[in-house]
């Protein structure tokens, strides 16, 4: 059998956002939903690519020559790529003179991340930090993802697994006894909806959901944090979010820590010209009034242990 | 961040808020710069014109066009005119020698003619206008100049001037008294002897130390004066309260704290009369008898203690340490070190004090320091590796029962209280110059291997380092002659005993030499570049480098583009960060290798305070792909805008070098307040990350928190009086941001970094 390996196309240390103290953030490539509004588009695909940063170009046109299937072109607004032909094989990037063009995933065994986080200990050491596996799913490389927490847990480490949900209930249940904090994310609990913008139906979300509650249940652990990415009119919606509200309460009470709202935003609009496509969101913000109508339905939830988060004031 | 802004922990009241108010006027109208000659000064830390840094008036003086305004972290007052008696100097009329009773006559002469003032408010007095330097001749001879410009062709340089730490315990045991009978036993003793050289330079510090006590009791007589003619009767305590302290420390060893902080603060005006740069050691060991004595007896209170501290550093904040170990490896932070944090978080604004961390040190405090760190936002206190840098002294071959008590005592370098004179800080080593020499010469030889150039590079190396040797012992074969420091060397152990002046042979314990190097990120970047580009892949010559490099990549565009991106040191790239650990080690050995006539090694340090915004286009454009008109980088730190990897690679590339070898290399933080977004607990993060660092080897964290519009709006508005009150950490020294030199202010403002984590 060959080695397991996965495609990772970041490792982030000291981010304080993933977790408690500082944590070392594994980003997988490749994710089950189509999010319309995905924040990381280069998550989607489990394959590598590359992406331009068209600034940079200094219009050599050296990667127009090597690429072995003509996916690549020089256009007026700078280099176009091609989606349907490139293979993903990044010899372009390798011979770019300024670096415009970048390579998005790079291929790791579990020993190899595994060195590249253990870097980072005194910091987790310090902080009562960690790991956090998220993606994409990270699920998509479920094997890989229980060695490498496997070999965490035996040095002590804080792990974290930020997911989907869109992960079966076999995967979900072999990842559990490995994982302290669970980022579980609820989009959108109306299935019409869901499939519609996320590519995907409510029904395995929920059914994985169940049994990260019966572990709980069982166990006591892992720590469960709920996220909702508000999405305006597609997640954020009243109906939508008193949706969510009920679930917690009927069918989670007691056994999550924090109900996370990340509020929308647009720093990732720059993703989508790099990856040479339209994001359907461009245009769109949130504004003072959207903070405050959360706000007060923070407020009138309480006792589901709201935190809004992610708000970008202007 | 802006003074005003900061939320202290402790609030000034009426008085100590008036003294805040007329420091931070003193910054506004600029009375407080800080100036060197030129621009070679910076790079080579030796300007070719005044023997170190640019007197403010005088013969030496620089024209004010001219002259390079570094900040305002000077202790030094100006009051607009030069030294009114400079042309009474002694020395002036006709009796000039390079001798140091012809020095200390001058020096007496000197401070008996600058004033003594007390101000309104003020519990702790004495300024001072002039620096001996602005009034006394102060060159070296022929012979010395030529070896400086030697050593600067080759890419060396520096000056001998004040970088030391003395050990105040010594002054604050004896008082001046007691330093003076120590003085007269000694000149009796070698007068027994024979020995007339120690005899005349004791006699010189007999002269020295009458003029400083005739200074403090000037001290005593204004006070008393204008007790007498004041109607305020809080005022007249502050008077007549002056006078009896100053009355005291004229004679005798101080005995309550007000009198110990007194002490200290007119020995460091005595001593930066003559010379600005040196450290006071560890504040919180020095204090803490004097605190506990004065509490059980009920005579003070904690914040009488934070306000009299409060009030030395709204004087000046110099270059102290705090924490640290004590001898028998125990923590040694205590009451003091508490008071002395809490007299900074009483007044804020710029200061230069260390936190010297180890894994035993009382967790609170680091806390603490961590909170005062974050919340004033301006790099204070700075924060250090004890057991790293008494790693590097005693591997340097300090004896354990000295090297315990090493202080942070300058911007980013350490000392051995009172027993070590190490230059640190102001010799230059420019590595860009022997790469430059080795490229030249690999073209000339057509070398065709890496290994070929690096040995080439190595010899170059080499030739640098013995021209600064020629040039430094050129020096010190005169400097105590030249500019002796009398003043120091009353707090150094030895020098009395032994007769001899502190930058003498042989005087101290302990005197290597630190050299700071200049470039080592570019020239490992770039050594990296030409072995993979030249000598692996042959995808360009050395003459098509050398000619690219010579019109500055002018159309050269996509070759400059391929050596600016192979990989860099500072994204824990595993290849390019083993080659910054190869070009530092070497640069290392070489320097270690070779010997001053002091009989010590010459030492690197991985640091730089102000060369590399002004090195880059002396230097030209390098192989790294950087343009001549870019800075250099900042001490070991990567290129500005070359680690994209984060903080998290660049702390791992940063810490695979051992820093138990150098003599200091501070990490460079400046954050956006973004970073701390979202609610979470700032001086935690802080506090961990500064742990993680340590533990992972580094030695020492420079942090800023900065708001880079705000940074940008002061830059183009600097009149504006807006935003005077922001200070900044530059390098290892603290200063008001719209007091610097605009090509620092810039440099400064494209230096943040990390903000987008």
């Amino acid at each position: 059998m060959n080695e397991l390996t996965a495609i990772v196309f970041k490792v982030e240390s000291l981010n304080t956002h993933n977790g408690p103290g500082y944590r070392t953030v594994v980003y997988f490539k490749g994710c089950p939903l189509k999010c319309q509004w995905c924040h990381n588009p280069e998550s989607i695909s489990p394959q590598k690519e590359i992406w331009v940063v068209n600034k940079r170009c200094i219009g050599c046109e050296s990667c127009v020559q090597v690429c072995p299937t003509e996916a690549l072109s020089m256009a007026s607004e700078g280099i176009k790529v091609d989606r349907q032909k490139c293979t993903g094989c990044q010899i372009c990037a390798n011979v770019c003179p300024s670096k415009a063009i970048e390579k998005l995933g790079d291929e790791y065994t579990v020993d190899q991340l595994f060195e590249r986080i253990m870097g980072d200990k005194p910091f987790w050491d310090a902080s009562g930090g960690g790991v956090t596996l998220t993606g994409g799913e990270p699920a998509t490389y479920s094997r890989f993802c229980i060695e490498l927490l496997k070999k965490c847990k035996k040095e002590g480490i804080h792990t974290a697994f930020d997911t989907s949900g869109f992960v079966s209930q076999k995967v979900m249940q072999e990842l559990l006894p490995y994982i302290d904090l669970v980022f579980f994310d609820l989009k959108i609990l109306i299935a019409e909806k869901a499939k519609q913008l996320t590519g995907q139906g409510t029904k395995e979300i929920l059914a994985s959901l169940q049994v990260v509650k019966s572990f709980i249940e069982k166990y006591g652990a892992p720590e469960l944090q709920i996220r909702t990415p508000l999405i305006p009119d597609a997640t954020d919606t009243q109906e939508n979010l008193n949706a969510i509200s009920v679930l917690l309460e009927k069918n989670l009470t007691g056994l999550f820590t924090k109900w996370e709202l990340c509020m929308f935003n647009d720093v990732c609009e720059d993703k989508y010209i790099k990856m040479n496509q339209k994001w359907r969101y461009t245009g769109k913000k949130y504004m003072e009034s959207d903070l405050k109508k959360m706000n007060q339905f923070q407020e009138k939830h309480s006792n589901n242990k709201i935190e809004i988060t992610g708000f970008v004031s202007r | 961040m802006k003074e005003k802004e900061v939320a202290k922990k402790f609030v000034p009241d009426y008085r100590m808020q008036a003294l805040i108010d007329r420091r931070l006027q003193l910054v506004i109208d600029k009375k407080r710069d800080i100036y060197c000659d030129n621009a070679e000064f910076l790079v080579y830390h030796w300007s070719g014109e005044a023997a170190s840094f640019s007197p403010a008036t005088g013969e030496h003086a620089c024209d004010s066009d001219k002259r390079i305004e570094i900040g305002d972290h000077n202790a030094r007052v100006d009051v607009g005119i030069s030294f009114p008696k400079t042309d009474e100097m002694p020395s002036k009329n006709g009796n000039f020698e390079y001798t140091p009773l012809n020095w200390a006559k001058d020096y007496a002469f000197f401070i008996d003619n600058s004033p003594a003032e007390v101000h309104e408010n003020e519990l702790i007095v004495g300024e001072f206008h002039w620096q001996l330097d602005e009034a006394r001749y102060f060159q070296y001879p022929e012979e010395q100049r030529e070896a400086g410009f030697e050593a600067r062709e080759l890419g060396a340089g520096g000056i001998s001037f004040t970088h030391t730490c003395p050990d105040l315990s010594i002054g604050l045991e004896l008082g001046w008294n007691g330093l003076l009978d120590k003085v007269r036993a000694n000149i009796e003793k070698f007068e027994k002897e024979g020995k007339t050289e120690q005899v005349e330079y004791l006699k010189g510090s007999e002269i020295v130390a009458l003029s400083i006590q005739r200074f403090i009791c000037r001290h005593a007589d204004v006070a008393r004066e204008k007790a007498s003619c004041c109607s305020d009767a809080s005022q007249i305590d502050l008077y007549l309260s002056i006078a009896e302290v100053c009355e005291n420390l004229s004679v005798r060893a101080p005995q309550t704290l007000h009198e110990a902080v007194q002490w200290i603060w007119f020995f460091q005006v005595a001593e930066r009369i003559h010379g600005h740069g040196n450290g006071y050691g560890r504040t919180d060991q020095l204090l803490l008898s004097f605190y506990e004595k004065d509490m059980a007896e009920g005579k003070i209170t904690r914040q009488f203690a934070r306000e009299i501290i409060g009030e030395m550093y709204i004087k000046y904040g110099s270059y102290t340490a705090l924490g640290g170990r004590l001898q028998d490896l125990s923590d040694a932070t205590n009451e003091m070190s508490w008071v002395c944090l809490e007299a900074y978080d009483l007044v804020g604004g710029i200061n230069h004090m260390g936190v010297m961390w180890h894994e035993d040190m009382n967790e609170a405090f680091f806390e603490y320091a961590c909170d005062v760190l974050t919340r004033h936002g301006c790099g204070v206190p700075i924060l250090v590796n004890y057991d790293v840098i008494k790693a590097s002294e005693v591997r340097s071959g300090y004896k354990p029962e000295d090297a315990w008590n090493v202080a942070y005592s300058g911007c980013q370098w350490y000392c051995g209280v009172g027993t070590e004179y190490n230059d640190q800080d102001v010799n230059s080593l420019v590595l860009i110059k022997p790469m430059q020499r080795a490229i030249d010469g690999a073209i000339e030889k057509d070398l065709n291997s890496f290994d070929e150039f690096w040995e080439l590079y190595c010899h170059e190396v080499d030739c640098t380092a013995d021209a600064l040797v020629k040039f430094k012992n050129a020096t010190y074969d005169w400097q105590a002659k030249v500019w002796p420091e009398m003043v120091t060397s009353f707090c150094m152990h030895d020098c009395i005993e032994k007769g001899k002046d502190v930058t003498d042979k042989g005087a101290v314990r302990y005197n290597y030499t630190s050299v700071n190097v200049l470039g080592v990120p570019n020239v490992s970047d770039s050594i990296y570049a030409i072995k993979e580009l030249v000598f692996s892949k042959r995808q360009y010559a050395l003459t098509e480098l050398k000619k690219a490099l010579e019109t500055d990549w002018s159309e050269n565009e996509m070759m400059r583009q391929h050596f600016l991106n192979v990989p860099k040191f500072g994204n824990d790239h595993k290849e390019a960060d083993e080659m910054a650990v190869k070009v530092s080690e070497q640069v290392r050995e070489v320097l270690e290798s070779k010997q001053n006539n002091k009989g010590f090694c010459f030492r690197p340090s991985l640091f730089q305070y102000m060369g590399h915004t002004y090195a880059g286009p002396m230097m030209g454009a390098t192989p790294d792909g950087r343009l001549a008109k870019e800075p250099l980088a900042h001490g070991m730190n990567p290129m500005h805008g070359r680690n994209k990897n984060g903080i998290g690679a660049t702390v791992n590339s940063f810490t695979k070098l051992d820093f138990a070898k150098f003599q200091g290399g501070s990490f460079q933080i400046e954050l956006t307040p973004d970073f701390f977004k979202g609610g979470v607990n700032k001086e935690k993060l802080m506090e961990a990350f500064a742990i993680g660092f340590f533990k992972k080897g580094g030695v020492q964290i420079n942090f800023n928190l900065v708001d880079l519009k705000i940074l940008e709006e002061a830059y183009h508005d600097n009149d504006n009086p807006v935003y005077h009150d922001i200070n900044v950490k530059v390098t290892g020294y603290s200063s008001h941001f719209v007091t610097m030199d605009k090509r620092f202010q810039k440099e400064f403002i494209e230096r943040v970094n990390y903000q987008n984590l």
